[in-house]
């Protein structure tokens, strides 16, 4: 769209009008007192039965709140944008939420009396904290693009991953906070509102006060340094401002995610450019979504018995939106070639050997090396014992090699050593057919079956494609689209977690990637696929070398781009599916994975693509061990202590990486 | 050992459990309801699952010194349970999905405590019977619920006589945060001790697996004359009594408002009793 609006008083009063209107009706939903009433009690009357104190103390400060929160998270995406130059960033996307959450999860199990006050500020430490790892793993090269977005979600994946292992392990004390995880507005009366608008307030005044260094931030970092601009404190100027939106708006409602990414971009679709109009079209974008997710929420309320969090509307409405706005590619991200991360040159020989000894030594500790009533215990094990313990570690190898090729083809086809099967939300349609299937058949997610999971995986897939066809796949957009799927379908579960009853427990024990379930059959669906899926990856590495060279590169060695890519997407997909399917979702193996091969040395396609699989399955068979011997008697999923080493490992090796 | 185990495992698979020609001796119980059904009995469980979280959260009764813990109930230890080696082992509702695999430690009795489908606090009943009757316990079994039976209903003419003979209704509500409460469905534990009070409760929510739903605050405002009586612990409670919409709710103008000392709502037969003793308390409490 190329119609530029005109920040004129009319366009002005028309967002007013519209808010307005939506707000009114949003007061509405649920019964409420005559309109003379309405206005009576708004203007300070008294009221004189219930129905007109609920449409006074909630129904009113609920729609205010939307309002309210709606816009600081607009503004805060809005900040952040600007200040980073890329569309994708948002305080959800840079991994703020996850930090957030995380914050709170810990708070409610050291210290659950927690009061109002002190929970934003954790809100907020959490936040910040995320953020300011996201930024720098990105590095400043790649604020602007891509890699931003991949290392938010990374960032989310491992700060969410560490809060489900704390939410596990004390679960009583966390079941009321998962209602907030999903986000939502009632109210009690206004204090929510009045502590949120003088924070709204400061924090658009402090916008405000940065339009002029915001927009030089438009041009790029280069480009704002040559205008004499100090590109990067005034980026952390820019994040803090967000942050502290972020912070006051989430502490009071919870997280909702999509806000923050979809208004600015609703913006700026609407041909808004200037950054003051621009700031003022996000905010009242927010607050529309959010008015307009809340009713939606409300509306659905009354028709089923269990509260519908706002959040999971707002995501159900952003996500589609953002889809949808994305026409055009990410700019030079999609054509920019696959860099690998530094490493040795070749593999060699004795390369090998240690990735298949290492191997070799977690396989045996598995089986031979558990703790029991009396202490520790090593050598052969029992009959009994062994039967548990194979599977397991066989499950969780394949799981480990699976997931670790389908992570090295990805990031060849997205070109971005950041990608990865549960970042670009496969691993998350199939987690979320599973929750809804089974929400919606009345039974456990865990007795739905692996069908309804490979279900999920390829609709991820297949959405994915559909979205991405007419751009060819090009890897900025279908980086972007997997994030908006992943974000969808995390609302979706969240929505299934919100429920708060005992059910919510074991669910987020399948959520983690558990081998506990690993019967000799488990085990071999998945070993079997694995090998044959990773077969054919080994076989088709030359159009994986090929595409990562570029689209023209591909073509010129007489490569078809798209179809070649179709085909290798689906594998990396079926991979994935396989793995949700039978163990639940597995976060960060394909993501570090490729990286240590390439460390190893590995950086030709098919070794890489070998040594990954070594190093997945080494990482997981070790994980699932350390789950059962650390805290025993009680076993940690495998897949969530994957999830905490893997990232953490991952972000120090990043930190090593950039400092070097 | 094995013939035992090999009587055991047919009797439950004819389904009908009816008393073991020798009753299991060790008893390992994966979820908390079953636990507290049988040491109710007067049978002590080798081993548990979570027997931390039990002491924390279901308390009474308690489980007995030196139970062996089995980790965590949604994955509890398979090893250490081989190890341990019980005569049976009790699961409930979702744990069906892994009874297979915990049949080649032990027979398995597996029942489902809670459920959309029926009242939890019968099938509570019913499950305490069963056990009575496979434990050899029987008479226990009936006469510990005769005895409640009995309790309830002296109390149930106390709260009638304190309201003369006209008590309000009755929501049992638990705080989720400052803005949202947990409603009882009609097929909880709550409902099952308001009934056996002669209470009714104002809202019907529809029922669900164990009974509760999650609602807005303001969903409160809705109970007509009716009293409300929060179970402990809320660590909001200062924020959420100091909110205007709270103030305004009919029942706290009223007075009607009361808190019930920490019980567990999700435990076995008897909990019943214990709940049905905190809202009499609160009731007649509050009609003083």
């Amino acid at each position: 769209m190329n119609r530029v609006w005109r920040a004129t008083p009319g366009a002005a009063a028309l967002s007013i009008l519209g808010l307005a209107a939506l707000a009114s009706l949003h007061v509405q939903i649920g019964g409420a007192p005559s309109v003379l009433a309405q206005i009576a009690l708004l203007l300070g009357a008294v009221p004189r039965d219930f129905p007109e104190a609920a449409f006074l103390y909630s129904a009113a400060p609920r729609a205010t709140m939307a309002i309210l929160a709606g816009a600081a998270l607009g503004l805060a995406g809005m900040a952040l944008q600007q200040a980073t130059g890329n569309r994708l960033a948002s305080p959800y996307t840079l991994g703020a939420s996850s930090g957030a959450w995380l914050a709170l999860v810990i708070a409610s199990i050291v210290a659950p009396q927690i009061a109002g006050g002190a929970r934003e500020g954790i809100a907020f430490a959490g936040a910040a904290a995320a953020t300011a790892l996201t930024l720098f793993i990105a590095g400043r090269e790649g604020i602007g693009g891509l890699p931003l977005v991949l290392a938010g979600m990374a960032v989310s994946i491992l700060l969410g991953a560490t809060a489900t292992g704390a939410a596990l392990l004390n679960a009583q004390y966390v079941r009321n906070i998962f209602v907030w995880g999903a986000g939502d507005l009632a109210q009690t009366g206004w204090q929510n509102a009045a502590s949120l608008a003088p924070r709204l307030g400061l924090g658009a005044l402090a916008l405000v006060a940065c339009l002029r260094p915001l927009s030089l931030m438009a041009l790029g970092a280069q480009g704002a340094r040559a205008r004499g601009l100090a590109a990067g404190p005034f980026l952390a100027v820019a994040a803090g401002v967000s942050m502290f939106l972020t912070a006051a708006a989430v502490a009071t409602v919870g997280l909702i995610g999509f806000v923050g990414l979809a208004a600015p971009n609703m913006a700026r679709a609407l041909g808004v450019r200037r950054p003051g109009a621009r700031m003022a079209m996000s905010a009242a974008l927010g607050a529309a979504v959010l008015l307009v997710a809340d009713m939606l929420a409300l509306i659905a309320d009354r028709l089923t018995a269990d509260l519908v969090p706002t959040g999971a509307c707002a995501a159900l409405i952003g996500a589609p939106v953002l889809i949808v706005l994305m026409r055009r590619p990410m700019g030079r991200a999609d054509h920019a070639a696959f860099r690998l991360p530094q490493g040795r040159a070749r593999i060699g020989a004795w390369g090998w050997r240690a990735l298949v000894g290492l191997l070799a030594v977690a396989l045996v500790t598995s089986i031979c090396v558990a703790r029991t009533r009396t202490g520790w215990d090593a050598g052969l094990p029992r009959d009994f014992a062994f039967a548990l313990r194979w599977p397991r570690a066989l499950a969780a190898g394949a799981a480990g090699a699976a997931m670790a090729v389908s992570g090295v083809l990805l990031q060849r086809l997205v070109r971005n050593p950041l990608a990865s099967p549960d970042i670009l939300g496969i691993s998350a349609g199939a987690a979320l057919a599973l929750v809804g299937g089974a929400a919606l058949m009345g039974v456990s997610a865990l007795a739905a079956g692996p069908g309804l999971a490979l279900l999920g995986a390829f609709g991820a897939l297949a959405l994915l494609l559909a979205l991405n066809r007419r751009h060819g796949f090009a890897p900025g957009t279908l980086a972007l689209t997997g994030v908006a799927l992943a974000a969808l379908m995390d609302s979706g579960v969240n929505l299934v977690l919100a429920r708060g009853d005992e059910g919510s427990v074991a669910l987020l024990a399948w959520l983690s990637g558990s081998t506990w379930r690993a019967t000799p059959e488990l085990a071999l669906s998945l070993a079997i696929p694995a090998a044959v899926l990773g077969g054919g990856a080994i076989m088709l590495h030359r159009w994986a070398t090929a595409l990562s060279g570029g689209d023209a590169f591909a073509r010129g060695v007489g490569l078809a781009p798209g179809p070649a890519r179709l085909a290798l997407l689906s594998l990396a997909a079926a991979l994935a599916a396989a793995v949700t399917a039978t163990l639940g979702p597995i976060a960060f193996v394909g993501l570090l994975a490729p990286h240590l091969a390439t460390m190893a040395g590995a950086r030709r396609v098919r070794a890489q693509i070998a040594a990954a699989a070594l190093a997945g399955a080494i990482l997981m068979v070790a994980a699932d061990w350390l789950g059962r011997v650390a805290l025993y008697p009680a076993e940690l999923p495998a897949g969530l202590l994957a999830s905490v080493l893997g990232g953490a490992y991952f972000i120090a090796m990043l930190a090593r990486r950039r400092r070097a | 050992m094995i013939t035992r185990r090999l009587l055991l495992s047919a009797a439950l698979a004819a389904a009908a459990p009816r008393a073991f020609a020798k009753p299991p001796v060790r008893v390992a119980a994966l979820s908390w309801s079953m636990a507290e059904q049988i040491i109710e009995l007067g049978v002590a469980p080798v081993a548990m699952a979570d027997p931390g979280g039990y002491a924390t959260w279901v308390v009474h009764p308690a489980a007995p010194e030196g139970i062996v813990d089995l980790g965590r109930r949604q994955e509890p230890n398979l090893e250490l349970l081989a190890e341990i080696a019980p005569d049976l082992i009790l699961i409930s509702d979702d744990q069906s999905r892994f009874a297979a695999a915990l049949e080649r430690i032990a027979p398995v009795l597996h029942r489902d405590s809670f459920s959309a489908r029926h009242d939890n606090g019968d099938a509570a009943r019913g499950i305490l019977l069963e056990l009575g009757r496979a434990f050899g316990r029987e008479r226990v079994a009936l006469d510990r619920l005769a005895a409640m039976d009995a309790r309830m209903a002296a109390r149930a003419r106390d709260v009638a006589a304190a309201f003369n003979g006209a008590p309000p209704p009755v929501a049992v509500i638990r705080f989720a945060d400052t803005s949202r409460v947990f409603l009882h469905a009609r097929n909880s534990m709550p409902a099952a001790a308001l009934r056996a009070l002669g209470l009714r409760a104002p809202f019907d929510p529809p029922p669900s697996p164990w009974g509760i739903s999650m609602r807005p605050l303001v969903s409160l405002g809705a109970a007509e004359g009716a009293v409300v009586l929060a179970i402990e612990p809320f660590s909001h409670a200062e924020a959420a009594f100091d909110a205007p919409l709270w103030q305004a709710m009919p029942f706290v103008k009223a007075g009607r408002f009361g808190s019930i000392p920490p019980v567990w709502t999700y435990g076995g037969a008897l909990s019943v009793g214990y709940l049905g003793d905190a809202i009499a308390d609160a009731m007649l409490e509050m009609a003083s």
